[in-house]
């Protein structure tokens, strides 16, 4: 007898189950038996046909209501695309225009980020001062409305508190120096802070790399709220930087903001234990 | 589902297409459900159900390719299965005894009658591979029902390819010793 096929793989369990008729039933026979070989036992290979057998109908009973999960799943994920910072929620109750100067006066205190991580500033404490921003920044091409909380052009004021939540990668984006000169008529608002346009910059520069990422970056949220949403940034960014931009484009959308529930990770239930992927089944090995 | 078929439904269904989220469904679907069904018993479908919820919901997000995308889904369902069990504090105690009693019943010349005691039949078959000491039982149906290479069972049950044949060796063994002593030398 070929002293692979001794019972390397049993030892004493299959000693006690009295198993030594079939000494010649070892691991490779059972690597054939599931490769489809027609080997072993019978009544074993017909049970293994039996439990693989195609499918019965009942067993696909659950489609529907995988099916109704798939859709509501599409749904959230949908409603995740459009999601916006909560500040952009505040500012939809206040009215655009408003709100988007609010909203500007926030970023400058650094508090805006906060948003992101579920702080949300109070608003009202900025209407004691003057919004910083002329309201031709935060409404690039809607001059035709008028603007109930326009005042003179203020630079922005330096922050009022630590910007706590501000991630590191945002302050070298901010000092990127602004560039590149104004086009005729679509010519950005003098008061718009360097900031911004650095942020546009780095922005654009994002979206080349991979685009419809930067919207969901941190990095690029005082940008976003500027804008007056995450599909406003690339309308308002060509005003500041100097390029044409479209009237509709500009036209606020802040109505639409939504929260959604997070979706699970991907993978976070998978498992990941690598480095065996070499060792394939080898029938009759 | 050949791999290169469930590749294409996975694409679809990543971008939001449901018929190739049903494609998904039907061709895996089965084999996951007789490996819940050999791990927890007759709350298999609940279970499973578990699982396919939560792959509608992360599938629009799942990265790698078919094979990947098919040890994934296993995984799920073998984590809401290891869920339930914990839930429960064991295994059930598979019932051998009828299992041999629903395989041998399946003597009918009625079509319907034979489609519905195939089903029996399968459930039985699944049941009696459940039997095993779960380690056994894992590598058999993962291998022999939901059709998995020893490299992607190892990778989801997290062990060495070598542990993975070892443990359907054994799986298969004892099988054939229960089905030897019931029905006497094949």
């Amino acid at each position: 007898m070929d002293p692979r096929n001794a019972w390397g793989a049993g030892g004493a369990e299959e000693d006690e189950m009295g198993i030594d008729r079939n000494r010649d039933f070892d691991v490779s026979v059972s690597e054939r038996i599931v490769a489809g070989e027609d080997v072993g036992p019978r009544n074993l290979v017909n049970l293994l046909a039996i439990a693989a057998a195609p499918a019965h109908g009942d067993e696909t009973a659950g489609e529907e209501a995988a099916v109704m999960a798939f859709r509501a799943a599409r749904r959230r994920l949908a409603e995740r695309g459009n999601r916006k910072p909560a500040v952009v929620r505040w500012a939809a109750l206040l009215g655009a225009k408003t709100a988007a100067a609010l909203a500007v006066a926030v970023v400058a205190t650094g508090a805006a980020l906060a948003a992101g991580t579920g702080v949300l500033p109070n608003p009202f404490r900025k209407l004691d001062t003057p919004p910083t921003v002329p309201a031709s920044v935060t409404s690039p091409v809607g001059e035709t409305t008028p603007d109930p909380v326009r005042t003179p052009p203020v630079v922005p004021s330096q922050p009022s508190g630590p910007p706590a939540s501000v991630p590191p990668s945002v302050a070298p984006l901010i000092s990127l120096p602004p560039t590149g000169a104004p086009a005729n008529g679509g010519a950005p608002p003098p008061t718009v802070p360097a900031s911004m346009t650095g942020l546009c910059r780095a922005y654009q520069a994002h979206e080349d790399r991979q685009p419809g990422s930067a919207a969901n970056s941190p990095a690029f949220a005082s940008l976003v709220v500027a804008a007056g949403g995450a599909d406003q940034v690339p309308a308002y960014c060509a005003a500041v930087l100097g390029e044409q931009l479209t009237t509709e484009s500009a036209q606020g959308s802040l109505q639409d903001a939504g929260s959604v529930p997070d979706a699970g990770e991907p993978g976070s239930d998978g498992t990941a234990v690598d480095g065996t992927g070499a060792d394939t089944a080898a029938p009759g090995q | 589902m050949e791999a290169a078929d469930l590749g294409r439904a996975l694409d679809g269904a990543r971008s939001g297409d449901e018929f190739a989220f049903r494609s998904i469904y039907r061709a895996l679907q089965p084999g996951i459900l007789r490996y819940v069904r050999g791990l927890v018993g007759e709350d298999a479908e609940d279970v499973a159900s578990e699982a396919w919820a939560q792959v509608a919901r992360d599938i629009g997000d799942f990265p790698g390719d078919a094979d990947g995308f098919r040890r994934w889904v296993v995984t799920i369902a073998r984590n809401r299965a290891l869920d339930h069990l914990r839930r429960r504090r064991r295994r059930p105690p598979a019932s051998v005894a009828a299992a041999f009693d629903e395989l041998e019943d399946r003597a009918s010349d009625d079509d319907t009658e034979k489609r519905v005691l195939e089903a029996v039949a399968t459930n039985a078959a699944v049941a009696l591979i459940g039997s095993l000491p779960q380690e056994q039982a894992e590598a058999v149906l993962l291998r022999v029902v939901v059709g998995l290479d020893v490299a992607s069972v190892a990778e989801i049950l997290g062990k060495r390819p070598g542990a993975v044949r070892t443990a359907t060796h054994r799986g298969l063994r004892r099988l054939a010793d229960l089905l030897e002593d019931r029905n006497g030398p094949a």
